[in-house]
């Protein structure tokens, strides 16, 4: 056996039932019209009337015989063997007028038409003689009957032999005619119940084939379940530990709806912070944040970017505080989300300030220490060159401050230093710049101060410092002073804070010069006014 | 063979005829007899039909033709099954045989046999009788059946009124000649 392709096989198991029922269908056609033609052949009765039609004549000739012997003897009338004789003529040659028996065999046969041509013939003859009615006629006619009706029993006798013959043949062609339509049906239905049980064969075939699918679906359809129940089961325990680690994280978690910020989830310690009950539905993102323009500008970053880290906000709540977040934008059953958790860092907020107070102030005065007074400074001279505003640079010095520390210890000097710090904060404008340079020296930058004011504020902090006293350590009180030296910006000259301050230490030395406890401006050729 | 041609001559006999059955005016009867051809007269009063008895010895009753016109008349219009050879519908009168058998007083019989003039016989179950009234005929259209015209009786059966009867059967039993009947 030729090994067969799958796809030839498949197609052979489509193809083969396809041609069977088409097979089946011209079969049944065929034979059915076939059957319709022997029908109507058989639905007209056969006439069979030859062989009778036969005896018939030779039995009315016998008879006509005896009666002429009877006639001849006395023992029949005249009219007896006239019947007769008309019993014979209306088999032989009836009237075209009467019903005839059908001869159907008799009539294809010549030799037996033959014979009975002659007899027609003979008897035609006796017709004659009897149409004459004499009695010699009728005495001629006895005679002519006994002398032929031999030679016609005879003829006939043969004739029957022919037909009988010929009978059995057309009944065994018939036979064989209807033997070969049976025959021929047998075989249809031969083939039809083959092509039934094939197709019963493949239906049974289709039938295990669908049983056997319906079967192995099941299983998989049980096996699919199991999975969809374990993988629901993990879920589950997964969405469980999922909600314990972020309930328990020491973070603010929050989940969002990424189309309108509702929160889908909320752990309790945010809930806390934030102030709210355990129902977050009628919470939006936006309402997270203190100010509703870190909110819009969150999501624009997270939207842009997807990831946010590190990003630090104030947090609304029962108390605003400060937070770092971040974000993760994900989607949870195919909508967008976002997941946002932050910590609250508002300690570490406190101490920044307190770590940039310490890095920028001076401790005992408050007043900013030298690196942040320098920073500041420059700038706010740059600020006054760039739009032609004047300015003023004070450099001011504690006199004898060593002499202080020497006799009275660095307790008290302290004291003055931050006596110092309180009379220029009482003394100065808001906008004016004040720091401690280190040791006893300090600066002051006035903007929007021309030499005249500046000479004023520098008098006026003269004075006001030669008012203070600190306590000593004997419980008396200590008056000091100090000696201040004026810079002012001039218009046309290229300068900075360095050179200001350079200008303004100069006039400080010669107010010390000149004594101490006084004020000296720095002025353009080189002279210091007092 | 002596036959009446002319429906003239025919109707005349007739009536002559039905003067003598009424025995009322016998002179009438002898010049009518006197009148008419003898031999026709001989054949109308020649026995046509035979009835016996199978199993008894009762002596035969014979009908002629008179005898028969005599009984009940009735007609048939139809035209016979293919196997006669005679196309057309034809007027087929004559007596009912049930008639004729009563006129015999023939009862107690299940079959009759009918034996032809040509030789042939057939057997007519009883039940046919009342079944489908075959009629003994001895008039087709209007004329004496001939025995060259299968005469002069014919039994037939009313094909047209029964579509059962086209079958070989009761055209075997549709027999012409009819002379004979013997009951059993």
């Amino acid at each position: 056996m030729l090994p067969m392709k799958p796809g030839n096989a498949r197609r052979w198991r489509v193809a083969l039932p396809v041609a069977v029922v088409i097979a089946m269908t011209i079969a049944t056609a065929v034979a059915l019209v076939l059957t319709q033609r022997q029908a109507n052949v058989l639905a007209t009765p056969k006439p069979y009337g030859d062989l009778w039609y036969l005896y018939s004549i030779d039995s009315s000739l016998w008879h006509l015989r005896m009666t002429s012997d009877n006639f001849l003897d006395g023992k029949a009338t005249e009219s007896d063997l006239t019947d007769q004789l008309e019993i014979v003529l209306s088999i032989v040659s009836p009237n075209p007028t009467a019903p005839t028996s059908l001869t159907p065999t008799v009539e294809r046969l010549p030799e037996v038409q033959g014979e009975l041509a002659f007899v027609r013939s003979t008897v035609n003859g006796w017709s004659e003689l009897e149409a004459e009615g004499s009695p010699a006629a009728i005495q001629k006619l006895a005679r002519e009957i006994q002398a032929k009706e031999f030679d016609l029993h005879d003829r006939i006798e043969r004739s029957l032999g022919v037909v009988h013959v010929e009978t059995l043949n057309e009944h065994d062609i018939e036979r064989n005619k209807l033997h070969q339509s049976f025959v021929f049906l047998v075989w249809v239905m031969v083939g039809l119940l083959l092509g039934m049980g094939i197709l019963v064969g493949r239906l049974v075939l289709d039938y295990m084939h669908a049983i056997r699918l319906s079967r192995h679906l099941a299983d998989l359809n049980n096996m699919l379940e199991e999975r969809i129940e374990i993988r629901t089961r993990e879920l589950a325990e997964g969405r469980e530990l999922l909600s314990f680690i972020l309930e328990a994280s020491p973070s603010d978690v929050v989940l969002t709806d990424g189309n309108d910020g509702k929160v889908h989830f909320m752990n309790s310690q945010f809930r806390r912070r934030l102030g709210i009950s355990e129902d977050v539905s009628k919470i939006s993102l936006n309402d997270l944040f203190q100010n509703p323009e870190d909110g819009r500008r969150f999501l624009e970053e997270i939207e842009h970017r997807g990831i946010l880290d590190g990003w630090e906000a104030v947090l609304s709540g029962s108390k605003p505080f400060w937070s770092t977040i971040s974000a993760r934008k994900l989607k949870i059953s195919g909508s967008p989300a976002h997941l946002f958790w932050s910590y609250d860092i508002s300690t570490r907020k406190v101490l920044e300030e307190q770590l940039r107070a310490l890095a920028t102030t001076d401790v005992l005065t408050n007043l900013w220490n030298r690196r942040e007074f320098m920073i500041r400074g420059a700038s706010l001279i740059a600020h006054s060159i760039r739009h032609g505003h004047p300015c003023a640079v004070l450099m001011i010095d504690i006199d004898r401050f060593k002499q202080i520390n020497d006799q009275y210890g660095h307790t008290v000097g302290d004291e003055a230093i931050k006596a110092i710090g309180a009379v220029f904060r009482k003394e100065l404008r808001g906008f004016d710049l004040a720091g401690r340079l280190g040791g006893e020296e300090f600066a002051a930058i006035l903007p929007e101060t021309g030499s005249e004011v500046a000479r004023e504020v520098a008098e006026r902090l003269r004075n006001a410092v030669a008012l203070v006293q600190v306590a000593t350590p004997e419980g008396g009180l200590l008056g000091f002073t100090v000696s201040i030296g004026v810079s002012v910006l001039m218009e046309d000259k290229q300068t900075g804070l360095v050179q200001l301050l350079q200008q303004a230490d100069k006039a400080l030395y010669e107010a010390k010069n000149r004594g101490r406890n006084a004020t000296a401006i720095f002025l353009e050729q080189a002279e210091i006014s007092g | 063979m002596m036959q009446l041609q002319t429906g003239g001559k025919k109707i005349l006999r007739q009536f002559v005829l039905r003067l003598c059955s009424c025995k009322q005016s016998i002179a009438l009867a002898i010049l009518a007899l006197a009148w008419m051809p003898i031999p026709a007269q001989q054949k109308q009063e020649r026995t046509v039909l035979t009835i016996s008895w199978a199993d008894s010895h009762a002596t035969p009753i014979k009908f002629s033709l008179v005898a028969l016109e005599k009984l009940e008349h009735k007609k048939l219009v139809m035209e016979l099954p293919p196997n006669f050879g005679l196309s057309g519908k034809h007027e087929w009168s004559g007596v009912p045989l049930r008639s004729v058998l009563a006129a015999a007083k023939a009862t107690h019989f299940s079959t009759l046999r009918v034996v032809a003039l040509d030789g042939y016989q057939v057997s007519i179950p009883a039940e046919d009788l009342v079944r489908y009234d075959p009629l003994l005929a001895y008039q087709r259209d209007g004329q004496y059946i001939a025995i060259r015209d299968r005469g002069p009786l014919f039994l037939v059966y009313p094909f047209d009124q029964y579509p059962e009867l086209q079958k070989v059967l009761f055209m075997n039993r549709t027999i012409w000649q009819a002379s004979t009947i013997i009951l059993q």
